[in-house]
């Protein structure tokens, strides 16, 4: 197991490799100087070429990028060209903020995607079953920025009951609410269809078969037995669904003004940050392969059949 | 999805499969009304210069939001445009877009996927190697950095589209040239000496059509979504060409005073993509006969 | 006997006005909350280029001088100043109860640290260019700073309001290095206290502060980066002063409950589009001229901007010292939105109703504001056959392309770094200013640059004011840029704040608060 874990992570090194060079490559490809950018609309050439004497964006690109790789074999991510704060620092509070976004919004997606998904399995056809899949469909069909413009407009203004944006510092836990509904739509309305549809094939086989036909209640069966084989593609779909949170995130925060780490990596691209866009890029590509990595372990506790060599 | 990758393929003659296929289709009440929503759009999106109340640039000031009315069945946009007649128009715009970036990282991602399974070795070892970095790097981010970067416009959206959306697709038929390689039909096609590109595209492509449609289908509406998800940034389609996300952006700012203007391309945006759902899961109810109901 | 009554009248009527602000007395205490639509990149002076990170850290730090409400020049640290008679000689008095949040006393010596760090090329101040004009900078005595200039600068002492001359401890900086951005140390009305990043910066009153410790206890910024999402924020009563996004302008300001607090001034600022002056077609004055005549100004100003700003001619705004009334009727009578007229320039330029000009691109940086302005734009363009697209990029990218000259057509927006036409016709126009420098038209014209360049050594006004009438005349008639509008700023604030006023360089962002006061709380 531990080996099995060693090797992957391993494997995910050309991965962090290709990341931040494609990212290194599209950022010198693309025009705009960060020089330029930090000083202002008007400005001299020399001042211009002092502010990209003091980053080494002066260097020749292919030495720039060996100079990074070398800082980050060190762990170190370098400043913020705009800010001029330490990139690890300005990822890691950021982190905490989309990691507990995506918490919430993992959360309320799997307890009310997985429990809409069986009911309708269980209830196929029923009206319940019709509504539930409507519902989830539409779920995914509107885009999330609208939805939270909405959510703000009726909750947080009219209604009152929740804070307009903000982070949790600011206003507590309510604050979490509204951008975790929004963001944990999509991944409810996949994990709904998702979870009916691996329902309804466990529900055919054999074993639940004969489980009913040994008599056993009918709730005994779904829980006992049909449960937990139905829940694999589930748990696959939930390794995706981090990258989704992650990325997702980046309009859900802009709206509810959560300072996260998409909203960070956007201003990035809109800086030409490039410190802050490789730290970034690489915190989110480390988070997906780590869920990933996750999501093949949980498979081991929920189905005994599949080992690692 | 990930779970349809293995899915196993029934010997059946690829004629019957459709024709058992649309059976099934055509009892899925859901998917019927989803092939309607999607047949409805298609068909404003093609006749959109003929049933347009206004043309949908008329600019006039003197006009500037007003709520709807028989004149303006939606009302008039802050530069005093029918706000109707965009979305009408809108439609032939997020659906092209749509259609074609759907095309485009299907077609690739179809190639790749089959060069990659078909291939293996080396050539397999790259191209999947391709796909786990884009797959750890963020489609959103990514898109967002080339289109901010090149300027905003519809090639290169579909530039960006073309970069990295490829690579879901890529993985699906890849799986699915793994598990008809060795099958009767194609090894039989090797020995007589058929060339690769025919075994590829005449023997292997067709029977590893169904997950590519269901993936096209359902990816449509990702894709509307994603230029919507753009134009919130004022990155997507390069005004004053109406697209519904770009209504809906330049309409939330109008939420408080004049509410119809966004919420109405928000909800066509939602029945569209809905529709394009229903049928996207209808198609991979009818095709994947593990599901057989 | 009626004069009398007369003036009775008028002084109960003074009274009634002035009445609500009479009748309270400036309180202590409360915090003052805010919303800024980014977090601010830098909050070290030598740093700052934008609007964000100069509103938080002009309550931190001071400088020698600074602006009054109207646009004046006075003494902030430096209580008096006088100027040789050649013009080249600065000699500052300064304050001997200034001191550092640190507690040490500010004398003349760091100063001489503080402009000598601007110019130093290791600290790499993207201002660095602002005290070009210094030789040398020492001080005489403890509290007696002396200046020495190149060469004459008429806008010197104007320049020393900007962010990049505040006074800065040396121990701190040196301290802290790089991050004195993030925990800046200054002598202003407030003290940093915490800055959490994307969501919230605190500063809290500075009991020392030189000049009486300000009203407030705290102020807080929250970083809100939707403006719909800012704008339900300050109706719930959740921030205390706040902008007006331009689609709840009508809404908002015919709303008796906001009316009476909604304050407005216009700054010393201009929209324009601009023309690439060498390019073809544009280096064809008759079709610039064209263009000109038929971009609808009163509409875009009216519907689009929904009367929130005024319809420019000139290139000096009303605001700035210099503006020419003769100019602007001048402008007005020759450019102002006339189709036909348009028409016929056009045919002028050997494009009769359009016929053989290509297809042009307006270019513009993305964001909702300009792409509904520019939209107008393209529509008026369409009125004379003109066809014309849109294309937006992102500010880093515009910037690189507008530097290279590769737009022909661009709009861009000017606000003063200082009160002086020189920041205007200088840089926007001198031939010597081509590129990044802001000369983005790649304009030149022999008058232009000899009025404008002859207006910079000049020290009496009367002459400077002519010199720039003449170079403004010359360059409307060229018209290397349309002029849309000149900016004007408005806000909103809570009933209970007081003694807000607006900057006339920048509006908002120019605000100290040490004048502000709350009656809640």
């Amino acid at each position: 197991m531990i080996r099995y874990i060693i090797r992957r992570l391993l494997q995910a090194i050309p991965v962090f490799i290709g990341v931040t060079l494609i990212t290194f490559i599209l950022f010198f490809i693309a025009p705009g100087d960060p020089a330029r950018l930090i000083a202002g609309q008007r400005a001299d050439a020399e001042t211009i070429a002092r502010i990209r004497a003091l980053w080494g964006l002066d260097k020749p690109l292919p030495v720039q990028y060996f100079l990074f790789l070398g800082r980050l074999l060190k762990l170190d991510f370098g400043r913020s060209f705009k800010t001029n704060i330490p990139v690890i620092q300005s990822i890691g509070e950021r982190l905490q903020a989309t990691a507990i976004l995506a918490l919430f919004a993992f959360i309320i997606s799997v307890l009310l995607g997985v429990t809409a998904g069986i009911i309708s399995a269980v209830k196929q056809y029923s009206i319940f079953d019709y509504s539930a899949m409507v519902i989830a469909l539409l779920g995914v069909s509107a885009p999330v920025y609208w939805i939270g413009i909405i959510l703000l407009l009726v909750f947080g203004f009219k209604l009152g009951w929740l804070p307009l944006g903000g982070y949790i510092t600011e206003y507590g836990i309510k604050a979490v609410i509204l951008p975790a509904i929004a963001l944990g739509t999509r991944p409810a309305a996949y994990f709904a269809r998702l979870a009916r549809s691996s329902m309804l094939e466990v529900i055919r086989q054999e074993y639940i078969i004969t489980a009913r036909a040994k008599g056993l209640s009918e709730s005994k069966v779904i829980f006992k037995h049909a449960l937990r084989n139905a829940l694999i593609p589930v748990v696959t779909y939930a390794g995706m669904v981090v990258g989704d949170l992650l990325t997702g995130a980046v309009l859900t925060e802009t709206i509810f003004a959560w300072p996260g780490i998409g909203r960070l990596v956007v201003q990035a691209i809109f800086d030409r940050d490039l410190p802050v866009l490789q730290g970034g890029v690489i915190v989110i590509a480390l988070i997906y392969i780590l869920a990933n990595l996750l999501v093949d372990l949980s498979y081991a506790l929920i189905d005994p059949r599949i080992r690692y060599e | 999805m990930a779970i349809d990758i293995g899915a196993s393929f029934q010997t059946r003659k690829p004629r019957s499969l459709w024709r058992v296929a649309w059976k099934r289709l055509s009892k899925n009440k859901l998917a019927l009304l989803g092939l309607g929503i999607v047949i409805f759009f298609v068909l404003v999106a093609i006749f959109a210069p003929y049933i347009t109340p206004y043309p949908w640039n008329e600019v006039d000031l003197s006009r500037a939001l007003q709520p709807p009315s028989w004149k303006h069945l939606l009302g008039t946009d802050e530069f005093g445009r029918d706000i109707f007649s965009r979305i009408i128009y809108g439609t032939r715009v997020s659906l092209q877009f749509a259609f074609f970036a759907q095309l485009i990282s299907i077609s690739i991602g179809t190639l790749l996927g089959l060069i990659a399974g078909f291939y293996g070795g080396w050539i397999d070892d790259l191209i999947m190697r391709v796909v786990e970095i884009l797959f750890a790097f963020p489609f959103l981010l990514f898109v967002i950095a080339v289109v901010s970067t090149l300027g905003t416009g519809i090639q290169n959206l579909y530039l960006a589209v073309a970069l990295i959306g490829w690579a879901g697709v890529s993985r699906i038929v890849r799986g699915q040239v793994l598990s008809l390689r060795e099958r009767d039909f194609v090894v039989g096609a090797h020995a007589i000496g058929a060339s690769i590109w025919r075994i590829l595209f005449r023997h292997i492509l067709p029977n590893a059509l169904s997950p590519i449609i269901i993936e096209a289908t359902l990816g449509v509406g990702g894709m509307i979504m994603l230029e919507a998800g753009l134009s919130f940034l004022g990155l997507g389609v390069q005004a004053p060409t109406p697209s519904w996300g770009s209504m809906v952006q330049a309409g939330l700012a109008y939420m408080r005073s004049c509410w119809w203007y966004p919420i109405a391309p928000g909800i066509v945006i939602m029945i569209v993509v809905f529709g394009f759902n229903l049928l996207g899961d209808g198609l991979r109810d009818a095709l994947d006969p593990r599901l057989y109901i | 006997m009626r004069k009398s009554y007369l003036i009775l009248l008028l002084v109960s009527l003074i009274f009634l006005l002035l009445g609500s602000s009479i009748a309270q007395t400036p309180q202590y205490g409360g915090v003052l909350r805010r919303s800024l639509v980014n977090d601010p990149p830098t909050l070290d002076p030598a740093m700052i280029t934008d609007t964000a990170s100069d509103e938080v850290a002009r309550q931190i730090f001071d400088g020698l001088v600074e602006y009054d409400p109207n646009g004046k020049v006075v003494g902030s640290i430096a209580k008096r100043w006088s100027i040789s008679k050649d013009g080249t000689v600065y000699t500052f008095y300064l304050h001997d109860n200034v001191y550092f949040h640190n507690g040490r006393n500010v004398t003349a010596e760091d100063f001489v640290y503080s402009i000598k760090r601007i110019m130093d090329p290791k600290t790499a101040s993207p201002r660095a260019s602002f005290a070009e004009p210094i030789k040398d900078v020492v001080a005489k005595d403890k509290y007696t700073l002396v200046i020495t200039l190149k060469k004459p600068f008429a806008p010197f002492l104007s320049t020393l309001t900007y962010s990049c001359f505040w006074v800065v401890p040396k121990e701190e900086v040196e301290k802290l290095g790089k991050d004195f951005a993030t925990k800046p140390v200054g002598t202003g009305a407030f003290i940093f206290e915490d800055w959490k990043h994307d969501v919230k910066i605190r500063l809290k009153a500075n009991p020392k502060y030189f000049r009486g410790r300000p009203y407030v206890d705290a102020i807080e910024w929250m970083i809100i980066p939707d403006e719909n999402v800012d704008f339900m924020n300050f109706e719930k009563g959740q921030i205390d002063i706040t902008g007006i996004p331009d689609p709840e302008w009508d809404r908002v300001s015919n709303d008796p409950k906001y009316k009476p607090y909604i304050l407005e001034k216009e700054i010393v600022g201009i929209y324009y589009l601009g023309f690439n002056v060498q390019k073809k077609p544009f280096n064809n004055k008759y079709l610039r001229q064209a263009i000109t005549r038929v971009i609808n100004k009163e509409g875009i100003v009216k519907v689009i901007r929904r009367g929130r700003a005024k319809v420019a001619y000139t290139i000096l705004p009303p605001s700035m010292p210099g503006f020419s009334q003769e100019n602007y009727n001048w402008a007005k009578e020759k450019f102002s939105y006339n189709v036909e007229e348009a028409k016929k320039l056009l045919a002028k330029a050997g494009y009769p109703n359009g016929k053989g000009l290509p297809e042009i691109v307006i270019y513009y940086n993305t964001s909702v504001a300009h792409k509904r302005i520019m939209e107008a734009i393209q529509a008026d363009l369409q009125k004379i056959g003109i066809k014309a697209k849109l294309q937006n990029y992102d500010w880093a990218v515009y910037l690189d392309l507008l530097d290279k000259g590769e737009l022909p057509v661009f709009r861009l927006g000017w606000v003063a770094d200082y009160i002086d036409p020189d920041n205007f016709l200088w840089v926007l126009f001198n031939s010597s200013n081509w590129g990044p420098e802001g000369n983005h038209s790649f304009y030149k014209n022999p008058k232009v640059d000899e009025y404008t360049n002859k207006a910079r050594l000049e020290t009496l006004w009367s002459v400077r004011a002519k010199y720039y009438s003449i170079a403004e005349r010359v360059i409307l008639e060229d018209c290397p840029i349309v002029p849309i509008y000149y900016y004007v700023s408005q806000v909103i604030y809570q009933p209970w704040v007081h003694g807000l006023y607006l900057d006339p360089l920048t509006g908002l962002s120019g605000v100290r608060y040490r004048a502000v006061w709350l009656s809640k709380k």
